[in-house]
């Protein structure tokens, strides 16, 4: 469709001015990304390895890492001299996509039923228990609750490895903790959306011309309600695909969330813009794909008019 | 989400018998139990982590090195940490930086999204193109490596003016500086859904009768911004803000499980929460090193959320029946 | 929606397939072990971090080895001992036949010149430069001799693509034995000559030469390109006269700079490994000629890995023990055991694999999952009960190890601190109080745990055979607060904050909490923690931006210059800012002593100066470093330099 290929030719401009947001940023951070924290290199090694790099003259390497990024060439890493970006991010995308998928599927498969169950049977017991339990989500940070699962399945009862990556006993354990936080939301989400929808005259007609309670819960109310959910899950895909860095660093996974964060600490320039470049196609190609799936799930949205 | 029930006018003499849009979401907020009893609880906490301050400003860094690690007593039922200080010392006296974190980047975030989304709005056209465009394109840079880079650069000019200004002892500076610019960091790059909503709800306010009257009579858009449509602003205000100061918090714990939060000693529930996770193993049980900030934490955040609920549920009558 | 669901359904499965499948190892190694740190590069004249030297050591080999029980120099590549000079300035090592790389290439002297060379050409050249430049005759100069071009071609290049240039470089340059060519080509004005006294740095002077330079009409890309192949015609003779000669294919010369004692510990050492020939299909070319257009030496970075082909190179080629099979970045790295290597037999684990695991806690927990049958320097908060555990024989394999090496905190010494404040620090009498407050017995029992012996030298006492440390000071409050009086900060009034810079990551942080508080309590001062990042931190030690700055050293080689020579006044390792003349002078008449044990005296009351008078250093403790390994495992035999060369040890099944 025409709206699509004008999204995606949108994205150009788009990219480039993060691009250049990012490069800002990045060249006011104080700091030599040659340094080592115990031993110090004389200086005319230092300036060597900046003229090498090329990162001595800012406006020169903002054009050239551009027309390289362009290319797909994302040109070497700072930090780790043996690698390139490319490699890298090769290396880490594969694994921050499967573990981000999982996550928000089951962050999907148990927070809108939840969220349903919980606006259908309102104040009741399993209201406000399961909210809360789902709220812990929310209410702790990732890296306790993932400890706590992990204490429990992986060392107390020996079902899962501790941590790594390589088999499927690897995936469980730290896409549920990814989850939690994302399913708390979408419960809650799908909460107040259904109990909008339940209160229109709509859903009230359904049920006086006798549609079954459980198709009017679960088909006509839920597609109204699912709305809101689909458009957060856009972005929540990119974060679960690329803020996992807590995850990654408790269950010793390889993915990209780490570089996030690490190259920064690093200061490692060249990564730290290839990480934000693929972060933010990521993000508009999920925006694109929610958009047009919410054209495609409500008939009355048409696309084009933003 | 506005409906004519919630809108108030700034008419100040109400013909009217019944009550104001204001009192009736007050009423109909403490109808709600959890959430009445979560502010309750808040309100609780607060005064008692500054109610101790005389003690736990002191005690929070009261290290006494050879009862490093002792478990929860009757007389200490926090135990001790790993240099021998108080934990529920210090668990109160990071609860009053976590709070004062978490406030502080929720109040700072509501002013810019406010700002923002409410000039988008009144100015329309291609300004309020142009600043939406750059919304959309804040949302595409990663929220951590934002923090990260922001603090990152920033510390050191900031610690440079905290200094110049006098307002701190000298010893203070950096660490107040240090406060300063996580809080800084985190409400800089927590403002963009906010902006989006004044925007949203600022659009249909637009074409309420009652500021088109206020425009025909030639009042400022200043004016009309402050009290048109910042009363009628409170509730989605109110909810977001409340909202977003457990997101704050929990940013906060991330950054110091990466070693970069709050600077130590000063404490956070949320780095007292990672140096207890790092002291998890399955040789010796440390358990109250975890157990007490995550108790703190945990309860703290929950009856936030459940108030921000709350509010919202309040403000808007349509979800509550 | 049940399509979306489904089609989303499908798209994980298939990524699931995708990722999971590609990257599992699903044989486990003959010897497997977690290395928590990581590996930053794999190139050995650029490697500073034990763990990197640790594999390149199992992957190449040098003229000499270290024993695994004792660490004395054994042999190598080459027959030991060497043919070694009266005047022990000479070496020739000769070079066993057999010695061969994994693709069946024999070692050659010219391989160990490819790899010395590689650490002192700017370019390739890293911290360790030194350990060449230092040691081996005309190294120092060709390396100073390098550098001055280098410097000045960079300075042409820039001109001649117009990037901005920063004016210290320009100073350095044009204040420089080359300035002439710059000042030349000046129209006019300056003469091309400088005024008399230098103009200092930010002196208006600067920009007006750079604005003539600029403005000059003069074709800087001829000027370079002229400059380069002047340079290059001269590089090989000037190279000729550093002290590394191949006499023959079999046979190393070398020429020291002066006798030194431990040379032979050098020559094991990852700096002074070999390079194969291959490597130089991926050096930089700039028109033809081997150096990039300033005539630096650089190469294609991914000449490490085993599996790079670009242009027809071979993947990586090494001469020890094990040779690279798979590096997965930042998961694990897969050895095996090398075919041609000369003693393969008492190579035991025919395979070995090495896992990365970042966070510490999770670390420890897989080894414990048995997935793997070591790991190396245990770093957690824990760590303490796990050794307490084997004390009592609950545990049987926590290991700690006294290790060459001290944990201290750096004062910074100078007048004037970074922003023009004064220095407090800056008289002794405020430095050896502080030391003498510290109760270190308290901070090695409560805090750091790992029954660590306290510090009061710089070097670890009773390591280096012949050598007796001083003293030093130790804990007394008493005296402290005298001193600290007669400075003129009686009970800590009016002594500035003092700032305590350290890096964040790595457990730090207790200690330096303590440490702020004794200060605190014994002497009445105010201080201040300055946390920040690795990298931050490594450039504010470097630029001399701290008070009291978070620090430690790992004893090279066996011999008290390794650490005496952090506080030497022109050392760039000397962060401390100390330019102290009776310091140096001792130091500089070490050198000069042939007689060894003569030379340790004086080295030892150069010691005994540093820790007792001067105090530069806050020594604190000195290193344990913990490893877990089970008694199954053999061929480790832990000494205090962490030496564990790969190729003995082996898993008992």
């Amino acid at each position: 469709m025409k709206y699509i290929l004008w999204r995606l030719f949108l994205m150009i401009p788009i990219l480039w001015v993060i691009y250049t947001i990012t490069f800002l940023m990045v060249v006011t951070v104080p700091g030599n990304p040659f340094q080592n924290p115990d031993r110090q290199m004389p200086e005319a090694i230092v300036r060597a390895l900046e003229a090498r790099y090329k990162i001595d003259d800012n406006w020169a390497y903002y054009w050239q890492y551009l027309q390289g990024a362009v290319q797909l060439d994302f040109g070497p890493s700072f930090q780790y001299r043996d690698w390139t970006c490319n490699q890298i991010i090769a290396d880490a995308l594969p694994v921050s996509f499967t573990l981000g998928l999982t996550s928000i599927l089951l962050a999907v498969l148990v927070g809108v039923p939840v969220g349903v169950i919980s606006s259908v049977r309102r104040n009741s017991w399993f209201d406000v228990g399961s909210l809360a339990l789902i709220l812990i989500g929310i209410s702790l940070p990732t890296f306790v609750t993932g400890t706590a699962l992990l204490l429990l399945f992986a060392i107390k009862l020996q079902w899962l490895p501790v941590g790594g990556w390589g088999q499927f006993a690897h995936l469980p354990l730290p896409a549920l903790t990814l989850s939690l936080p994302f399913m708390a939301y979408i419960a809650r989400l799908t909460r107040m959306g259904m109990l909008d929808v339940l209160n229109s005259d709509y859903i009230r007609t359904a049920l006086a011309k006798g549609v079954a309670r459980r198709d009017v819960v679960w088909k006509h109310a839920l597609k109204n309600a699912f709305l809101p959910v689909l458009s957060f899950l856009g972005p929540a895909l990119a974060q679960a695909m690329t803020g996992s860095f807590v995850i990654e660093k408790l269950f010793n996974v390889p993915g990209l969330g780490q570089h996030f964060v690490n190259s920064v600490l690093n200061l490692d320039r060249g990564l730290i813009m290839s990480t934000v470049l693929v972060y933010s196609a990521l993000l508009v190609l999920m925006n694109l794909f929610v958009d047009v799936t919410y054209a495609f799930v409500d008939p009355r949205v048409r696309l084009g008019n933003d | 989400m506005l409906n004519s029930a919630s809108l108030s006018t700034t008419t100040d003499h109400d013909m009217l018998p019944t009550r104001s849009p204001a009192s009736r979401s007050w009423s109909r907020f403490r109808a709600n139990k959890l959430a009445m009893g979560s502010a309750i609880f808040l309100l609780g906490l607060m005064v008692a982590t500054v109610a101790t301050l005389p003690i736990t400003s002191a005690g929070y860094d009261a290290q006494t090195l050879s009862l490093n690690r002792q478990p929860p007593s009757w007389a200490h039922i926090g135990g001790y940490d790993a240099l021998g200080r108080d934990m529920m010392q210090r668990c109160l006296f990071g609860g009053l930086i976590s709070l004062s974190v978490g406030i502080g980047a929720a109040l700072l975030s509501v002013t810019i999204g406010v700002l923002w989304g409410a000039i988008a709005a009144l100015a329309g056209g291609r300004v309020d193109n142009a600043m939406m465009r750059i919304v959309d394109i804040l949302y595409g840079l990663p929220y951590i490596l934002l923090v990260i880079l922001l603090k990152v650069s920033f510390e050191r000019p900031l610690t440079e003016l905290v200094q110049w200004s006098e307002l701190f002892e000298d010893r203070n500076d950096a660490q107040v500086a240090n406060i300063l610019i996580l809080l800084i960091a985190i409400g800089a790059v927590s403002w963009l859904t906010m902006a989006r909503v004044i925007r949203g709800q600022v659009l249909s306010l637009r074409e309420m009768p009652f500021v088109e009257a206020a425009r025909a009579a030639g009042v400022g858009p200043v004016r009309i911004l402050v009290r048109h449509l910042l009363p009628n602003l409170v509730g989605p205000i109110v909810v977001y803000a409340t909202l977003t100061v457990p997101q704050a918090i929990l940013q906060e714990s991330f950054l110091s499980f990466l070693g970069i939060g709050v600077a130590k000693p000063i404490p956070t529930w949320g780095s007292l929460a990672a140096d207890g996770v790092a002291a998890i193993n399955t040789v010796v049980s440390f358990w109250w090193m975890l157990f007490y900030p995550c108790l703190f934490l945990g309860i703290t955040l929950l009856a936030l959320n459940f108030v921000g609920d709350g509010l919202r549920d309040a403000f808007d009558p349509k979800t509550t029946r | 929606m049940k399509r979306v669901l489904l089609a989303v359904l499908f798209l994980v499965v298939m990524a699931v397939a995708v990722s999971l499948g590609t990257k599992a190892n699903r044989d486990r190694a003959a010897f497997s072990f977690i290395e928590p740190g990581g590996f930053h590069t794999l190139d050995p004249a650029q490697m500073s971090y034990v763990q990197d030297g640790r594999l390149a050591k199992a992957v190449w080999e040098g003229l000499t080895d270290y024993h695994p029980k004792t660490t004395k120099p054994i042999e190598g590549v080459a027959y030991f001992p060497p043919e070694i000079s009266e005047d022990r300035t000479r070496y020739v090592f000769t070079l066993r036949s057999e010695a061969k790389w994994s693709n069946g290439d024999p070692v050659t002297a010219d391989d160990f010149i490819r790899g010395w060379r590689r650490a002192i050409e700017p370019g390739t050249a890293d911290v360790y430069a030194e350990l060449i430049s230092r040691h081996i005759a005309g190294a120092q100069t060709y390396l100073d001799w390098r550098t001055a071009h280098v410097a000045l071609l960079g300075l042409i290049r820039q001109l001649q693509t117009g990037s901005p240039i920063k004016l210290e470089a320009l100073r350095q340059v044009v204040t420089g034995e080359l300035g002439h060519v710059l000042l030349d080509r000046l129209d006019g004005g300056l003469n091309g000559s400088i005024p008399n006294p230098i103009p200092p740095n930010g002196d208006d002077f600067w920009p007006t030469v750079l604005d003539g330079l600029r403005q000059a009409n003069v074709d800087w890309k001829k000027i370079g390109d002229e400059g380069l192949d002047n340079h290059m015609a001269q590089m090989e003779d000037r190279f000729a006269t550093v002290g590394m000669k191949a006499l023959g294919t079999h046979r190393l010369e070398v020429q020291l700079v002066r006798p030194t004692p431990y040379f032979l510990d050098l020559t094991s050492f990852q700096t002074y490994l070999p390079a194969h020939k291959s490597i130089e299909i991926l050096r930089d070319r700039y028109a033809g000629r081997p150096v990039t257009d300033s005539g630096l030496c650089t190469y294609d970075p991914q000449w490490t890995k085993p599996d790079y082909h670009r242009d027809g190179y071979p993947g990586l080629i090494t001469n020890g023990a094990y040779c690279i099979k798979k590096w997965d970045f930042k998961r694990r790295i897969r050895m095996e055991a090398n075919p041609y290597y000369w003693d393969r037999e008492s190579v035991r684990s025919k395979t070995m694999e090495i896992i990365v695991v970042e966070y510490q806690n999770a670390a420890f927990m897989q080894y414990e999952q048995d997935a793997v049958d070591m790991m190396t320097h245990l770093t957690m908060d824990y760590t303490p009960e796990l050794m307490r555990a084997m004390r009592e024989g609950t545990r049987d394999d926590i290991h700690a190890i006294p290790a060459f090496a001290t944990y201290f905190y750096q004062f910074n010494c100078r007048p004037r601190l970074h922003d023009g404040r004064t220095n407090p620090l800056a008289d002794a009498r405020v430095r050896r109080a502080l030391s003498r407050a510290v109760n270190r017995q308290d901070l090695v029992d409560h805090v750091q745990r790992l029954n660590n012996p306290i510090a009061t030298t710089l070097i670890p006492p009773d390591q280096i055979p012949g050598y007796r440390s001083p003293a030093g000071l130790g804990y007394d409050p008493q005296v402290a607060q005298r001193e600290l009086a007669e400075a003129g900060y009686p009970g800590g009034e009016g002594l500035p904050v003092i700032e305590i810079l350290y890096n964040t990551e790595l457990g730090h942080e207790p200690k330096v909490q303590a440490i702020k508080r004794m200060w605190e309590q014994e002497l009445g001062i105010n201080v201040v923690l300055v946390g920040k990042e690795s990298k931050t931190f490594a450039e504010d030690m470097a630029k001399g931006r701290f008070m009291v700055g978070r620090s430690g050293w790992f004893g090279d080689y066996i011999d008290p210059s390794t650490f005496l020579d952090l506080c030497q006044s022109k050392n760039p390792q000397n962060y401390t800012g100390l330019a102290d003349t009776k310091y140096d002078s001792l130091l500089a008449r070490a050198d000069e002593e042939i007689d060894s044990a003569k030379r340790l005296a004086i080295l030892s009351e150069a010691e005994r100066y540093l820790m007792e008078e001067v105090l530069a250093i806050l020594p604190l403790y000195v290193y344990v470093q913990v490893y877990a390994w089970g008694p199954e495992v053999k061929g480790i035999y832990p000494n205090p330099r962490i030496e564990f060369p790969l190729k003995y040890i082996y898993v008992e099944r």
